[in-house]
């Protein structure tokens, strides 16, 4: 209510509505990751089941100065529904954004507060039962190397040393439509090599690695 | 003029709705403000409700045997009677005894290792615990939508049949909120309540109480909420580690969060693993049985220098924590009117 209510104050009078379009894709290099579609990865290919990240808390930036935030608390992408993979928001043509600002996963002031609506709803099976907490980004699939083997990546943590929550930092020319990429290789190349943990079901040193080298993958491109 | 009508009405309905709150939930006298963030989750009484039917109906399992009151039954201050450990769907048991449900809104975490941060994401626990309830959120609330009964009650409750997983867990929630108890005889002396007091027994029990206990078993809730290693020699085949499997601490080893006292002469048997039957074996166990470790609390290093008459004056104590308004409070048994 109140996030939306400072966002219209801060833009409504100031500029008319115009939209900021940003599609999210998972990426392998060059490669555009799609579900159930075999991915080639040195000598080695993968295979995602199931892809769902939480991104939140968008901010605006122009010249290092907030201008906006947005009034939805948190996105969940999902790679099965592509609805979910275009995030619009009502940003304004000309207002001279450049800079998004956002996390990748939850953060720990939502994570304990309680049940939430929405995309935060815990019925859409990304937050724990058994240990209070959401889970950031969940990536199921096999590999190929050579045998084929499953993995399942549940990552989470709020708490401290493990929280797993990513702040995203991205500069952004004046366009309206722009592009999210997130590239899976330097991951799925460390879940390859090591083999040992391929399960992470839980908040840990791990979850927070695997998480370190999502965020650090991520792009804006317009 | 219309208006200044309008404005009117609208303070007297919210009068009238802040004295709605006040009447299901009040904050006993002298009691510390609760945890529990009511701004958000508003109690109603016809959400009170709502989570009320949920609590006993054992649709809320996957072979719709067991509810919430299978394990916490509202004549044991909502604790399971007679198991140690909890039984769940198709006598799957579980690795540990069921708390008593009293005082949640002053709750800072739950279960016994504190693995749930809030009390709207307790529910969630056992549903999808597969030797307790053995289901799913989205799967519940599927089987509810199809119930007409449960369409009306979302629709009292939220002014809408939609059946949500956040009005689900904050429905449950308002109903736990509700399970206040603070009408012990306790509780009657300390007001001062026509008169009455403590017998000899319990007033030398209480001064004991206060000399050996309430540095964890603080008044008025009888917990501070800590996690403390109070001296139970480890079970060897449930190897539960407390907190430590949520901290990754190994200060935390063994560890386990104080639980109130609160109608603790109903709520056998006693411990995170129900290894005790009565009071007189809890007592045993803090007068000879401390099991010494790395994580044991300071103050129970040599024990509790108990003599029998001081068991027994303890024990005439913790039996005026007994709360019988709570215990036979109808609104919070099985809702045998809401059809
Ligand atoms: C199969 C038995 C069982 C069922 C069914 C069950 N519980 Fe529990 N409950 C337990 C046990 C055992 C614990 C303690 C678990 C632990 O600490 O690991 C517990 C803990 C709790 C707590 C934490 C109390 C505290 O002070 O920390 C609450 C609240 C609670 N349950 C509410 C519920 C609700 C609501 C339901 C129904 C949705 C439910 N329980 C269903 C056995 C059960
Ligand atoms: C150092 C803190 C500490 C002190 C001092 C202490 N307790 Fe406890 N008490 C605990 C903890 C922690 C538990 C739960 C332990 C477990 O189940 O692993 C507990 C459990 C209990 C229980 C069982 C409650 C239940 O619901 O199962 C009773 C009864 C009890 N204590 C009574 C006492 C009495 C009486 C005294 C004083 C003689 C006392 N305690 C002193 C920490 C303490």
């Amino acid at each position: 209510m109140i996030r939306t209510a400072t966002y219209l104050v801060f833009f409504l009078p100031l500029f008319g509505w115009g939209q900021l379009i940003v599609e999210i894709n998972l990426k392998a290099g060059n490669e555009l990751v799609e579900l159930n579609e075999p991915v080639r990865l040195n000598g080695y290919s993968f295979q995602l089941e199931q892809a769902r990240l939480y991104l939140s808390k968008f901010e605006f930036y122009q010249n290092g100065h907030l201008k906006a935030t947005d009034s939805t608390l948190a996105y969940l992408v999902d790679l099965e529904i592509d609805s979910t993979r275009k995030l619009i928001f009502p940003v304004v043509q000309g207002s001279g954004i450049d800079e998004i600002r956002f996390l990748f996963g939850i953060d720990s002031l939502t994570n304990t507060s309680g049940a939430m609506n929405g995309a935060l709803d815990p019925m859409h099976g990304m937050y724990w039962s058994w240990q209070s907490g959401y889970i950031n980004c969940k990536l199921e699939g096999t590999f190929t190397a050579p045998e084929r083997e499953t993995f399942q990546l549940h990552l989470g943590g709020y708490a401290h040393p493990f929280s797993g929550v990513q702040r995203i930092l991205l500069k952004t020319d004046k366009t309206n439509v722009c592009r999210l990429d997130i590239d899976l290789n330097a991951l799925m190349e460390r879940v390859i090599r090591t083999k040992s943990e391929l399960h992470v079901m839980s908040p840990g040193s791990r979850a927070v690695e695997y998480a370190q080298l999502l965020a650090k993958s991520i792009e804006l491109k317009p | 003029m219309k208006r200044l009508e309008l404005i009117c009405l609208m303070v007297l309905l919210i009068t009238i709705s802040f004295r709605y709150t006040e009447k299901l939930w009040k904050k006993p006298l002298d009691w510390p403000e609760p945890v529990y963030n009511f701004k958000k989750n508003p109690l109603d009484s016809a959400t009170v409700q709502l989570g009320r039917v949920l609590f006993y109906d054992p649709v809320l399992s996957s072979d719709s045997s067991i509810s919430c009151a299978s394990c916490h039954s509202p004549y044991n201050a909502f604790t399971h009677v007679d198991h140690a450990l909890s039984h769940g769907i198709k006598d799957r048991i579980g690795t540990r005894n069921s708390p008593v449900l009293v005082n949640l809104a002053w709750g800072k975490s739950f279960m016994w290792d504190g693995a749930v941060n809030h009390l709207d994401m307790q529910a969630l626990a056992p549903l999808e615990n597969h030797v307790e309830m053995d289901e799913t959120l989205p799967h519940v609330l599927q089987k509810l939508a199809k119930q007409e009964k449960y369409r009306r009650l979302f629709e009292a409750a939220f002014h809408s049949e939609t059946m949500t997983g956040e009005r689900f867990l904050k429905a449950i929630s308002q109903f736990m909120l509700t399970l206040v108890s603070s009408d012990s005889k306790y509780d009657r002396v300390l007001r001062g309540e026509n008169g009455i007091q403590f017998t000899e027994m319990e007033r030398k029990g209480y001064a004991l109480f206060k000399e050996h206990c309430a540095s964890c078993h603080t008044e008025p809730l009888f917990t501070n909420q800590t996690f403390q290693n109070n001296g139970l020699a480890p079970d060897s085949i449930l190897q539960d580690v407390g907190r430590m499997k949520i901290t990754g601490k190994s200060s935390d080893s063994l560890k386990f969060k104080v639980p109130t006292l609160r109608n603790i002469e109903r709520s056998a048997p006693y411990m995170h693993d129900g290894r005790y039957r009565s009071l007189q074996m809890v007592l045993f166990h803090y007068s000879t049985d401390i099991h010494s470790s790395a994580t044991l609390a300071p103050q129970l290093r040599n024990g509790i220098r108990l003599s029998e008459d001081d068991k027994r004056n303890l024990i005439a104590f913790l039996k005026t924590l007994t709360d019988n308004t709570f215990l036979n409070n109808k609104q919070f048994q099985y809702p045998r009117t809401i059809k």
